[in-house]
């Protein structure tokens, strides 16, 4: 039986540790610092500058989520298991009355609501500033925008907590990390894209489908397609994404399915890992 | 030898068993595809209301074994059973709230107080009494201390955090594994009358320490562990005895006195002693006896040298001893 007072205390526990490290406000403000560049600069590969509508500057937000967001996962996550280990923090955290799973999840729900408070503080000012140049009417596409960097941030941290579990110590931990964030962030398109090219797009099993499918694969790659499936105005800019605009994969329902999974997957995959954990 | 089958008779004193260990075993694999054999085939049980103190060298597995009660490391074979539930795989919610325990490294969140520590522990153990919390560490002596940071805490006042820690779900067993390292002799001190304490409301205590003349006088068995076997486990005076370890005494002769071989080689040929040596240049002589012939051999001495002798020092065996006798035996071994 879980037992909901316990998770609480961990959160709080964990939530406190973190927002008391500076490196996070660093990453807060260069969030904050680059989203305001971006909406006003960030446009310039469209031919525009200046801020130039909340479609095309939300397009250009999406990028800079796509490298900062899983990055600050990642440093949030990377020792929340493995620190405790090397700090000799765990044996007194694991002989108290609360079960390894009710750990992990306040451990999984602190860090969640430090990402989520990161990317709210650092897209909501320039939100504030960008609406303020705005229609009012197109809040609930930025509020959406916002949430679905949100979800990013949590998948990624799912990952990042898994990966804690299964690692033996700090380096190992933040070696698997970075890779991953290479991997999906700067990797893993240029496969695809180079699949496509090398077989010119005509190869039998290359089509909509299978790309579609692949892209599924990258929780980076779910947050471009979740996103452009709430904000329409946004299929213009995107190339590869934008090429898939078959059913399949705007299928909301499929993607929702999908960025729910990015999340819990990991999360129960690493749960199940630090439950069998011995030392 | 002494095996530990023996000893399961000298631990009947009638109560029930709160941890039973059944053939544990514990590997561990190391690099180079070795396999480091840190516990083998344990047998014993712990009774209700007793101190059961571990000594052993380092890496002889106590830990090892401590941890394993705690649910903190599994077994690779055999059975542990605590208040009869079989926790081998996993430890329950239940049984886990039924102890208490301090690990050999003891460590806290730095950016935590003291008091904070207490009130994150007892929520994570549903207890939110902040007057027993400060009761608590009042009694460990570190209310003072409350407030500050855990990171400006000495080793000792960490050790004494972790025995508060340790108490707030008032547990029935208590682990506490090298509870006294890294405390000044004072604490230690204090450490032992807090031991006798608890264990004095009926809790029982199983420790490991390397300080064994301390731990003596509180265990009501000790186990002696060598290479992961358990070498030896009873009550010290049991132990002494099986084992045929002697007590010294030194004996000081006043100025002038001309000491006499022959009636030390007497009273050895007699075993009234079991060995002698006579020290003419400072006119004394170390003896060896059995502590069964104690004071037969105290009463021979007073009678003979009474108007001689100008000093008398017995050191009886104890604990010390014993856990010499096994270290020897491993050196050999090794």
């Amino acid at each position: 039986m879980i037992n909901l007072r316990v998770i609480l205390t961990i959160s709080k526990k964990e939530f406190i540790n973190r927002i008391k490290n500076i490196s996070l406000f660093i990453l807060i403000f260069i969030l904050t610092l680059l989203s305001l560049a971006i909406s006003y600069f960030g446009t310039s590969p469209f031919g525009l500058t200046g801020f130039s509508g909340i479609d095309v500057t939300i397009a250009s937000l999406m990028s800079l989520s796509i490298y900062l967001i899983p990055l600050i996962a990642f440093i949030l996550g990377y020792d929340s298991i493995t620190g405790e280990e090397e700090d000799g923090t765990m044996p007194l955290l694991l002989s108290s009355s609360a079960s390894r799973s009710e750990i992990y999840l306040g451990k999984f729900i602190g860090l969640a609501v430090v990402i989520s408070i990161a990317v709210f503080a650092g897209y909501g000012i320039s939100g504030i500033i960008i609406l303020l140049k705005e229609n009012a009417g197109h809040i609930i596409g930025y509020f959406s925008f916002i949430f679905s960097s949100i979800l990013l941030g949590i998948s990624f941290l799912s990952i990042a907590l898994l990966i804690s579990s299964f690692t033996r110590s700090r380096t190992a931990s933040i070696t698997i990390s970075v890779f991953l964030w290479f991997f999906y962030i700067f990797i893993y398109d240029l496969l695809l894209i180079g699949i496509l090219v090398a077989t010119k797009g005509k190869a039998a099993f290359i089509n909509n489908a299978v790309i579609g499918g692949f892209l599924l694969v990258n929780p980076a790659d779910v947050y471009r397609l979740f996103t452009i499936s709430f904000i329409h105005g946004l299929k213009g800019y995107y190339g590869l994404t934008s090429i898939l605009t078959g059913k399949f994969i705007l299928n909301r329902v499929l993607l929702i399915f999908v960025y729910i999974m990015w999340i819990f997957l990991p999360m129960f995959s690493g749960m199940f890992i630090f439950y069998k954990k011995r030392y | 030898m002494l095996k530990q089958e023996l000893s399961k008779e000298w631990a009947n004193n009638g109560k029930p068993p709160v941890i039973e260990f059944k053939g544990i075993n514990k590997d561990y694999k190391i690099k180079g595809g070795y396999i480091f054999k840190a516990l083998i085939d344990i047998n014993f049980s712990v009774k209700e209301g007793e101190v059961l103190t571990i000594v052993g060298h380092n890496g002889a597995g106590k830990s090892t074994l401590i941890k394993i009660i705690m649910g903190i490391t599994k077994p690779t074979a055999g059975g542990i059973e605590i208040f009869g539930t079989d926790t081998a795989q996993a430890i329950p919610k239940n049984i886990k709230a039924k102890i208490g325990y301090i690990p050999e490294i003891v460590n806290f969140y730095g950016n935590l107080s003291g008091f904070e520590i207490m009130q994150f522990f007892g929520n994570l153990n549903n207890v939110y009494n902040e007057k027993l919390f400060k009761e608590l560490l009042d009694r460990v002596g570190i209310l003072k201390a409350a407030n500050k940071k855990v990171i400006a805490y000495s080793k000792g006042m960490r050790q004494r955090l972790a025995f508060a820690v340790s108490r707030i779900k008032n547990p029935d067993i208590y682990l506490f594994d090298e509870p006294t390292s890294g405390m000044d002799p004072s604490g230690i001190n204090e450490f032992i009358s807090l031991i006798k304490l608890i264990n004095d409301a009926g809790k029982t205590v199983i420790m490991t320490s390397h300080i064994l003349p301390e731990v003596e006088d509180i265990s009501s068995r000790v186990c002696i562990m060598l290479n992961g076997k358990i070498a030896a486990l009873g009550k010290i005076p049991e132990l002494l005895e099986k084992l045929g370890l002697a007590a010294a005494a030194n004996l000081k002769f006043k100025d002038g006195f001309r000491l006499e071989e022959s009636w030390f080689e007497q009273i050895k040929n007699s075993r009234l002693i079991l060995d002698y040596n006579v020290n003419n240049k400072n006119l004394s002589v170390d003896i060896k006896f059995l502590e069964e012939n104690r004071m037969k051999l105290i009463n021979e001495i007073i009678g003979r040298y009474t108007d001689n002798l100008a000093d008398m020092n017995i050191k009886k065996p104890g604990l010390f001893e014993i856990y010499n006798y096994f270290s020897i035996k491993k050196v050999s071994n090794d």
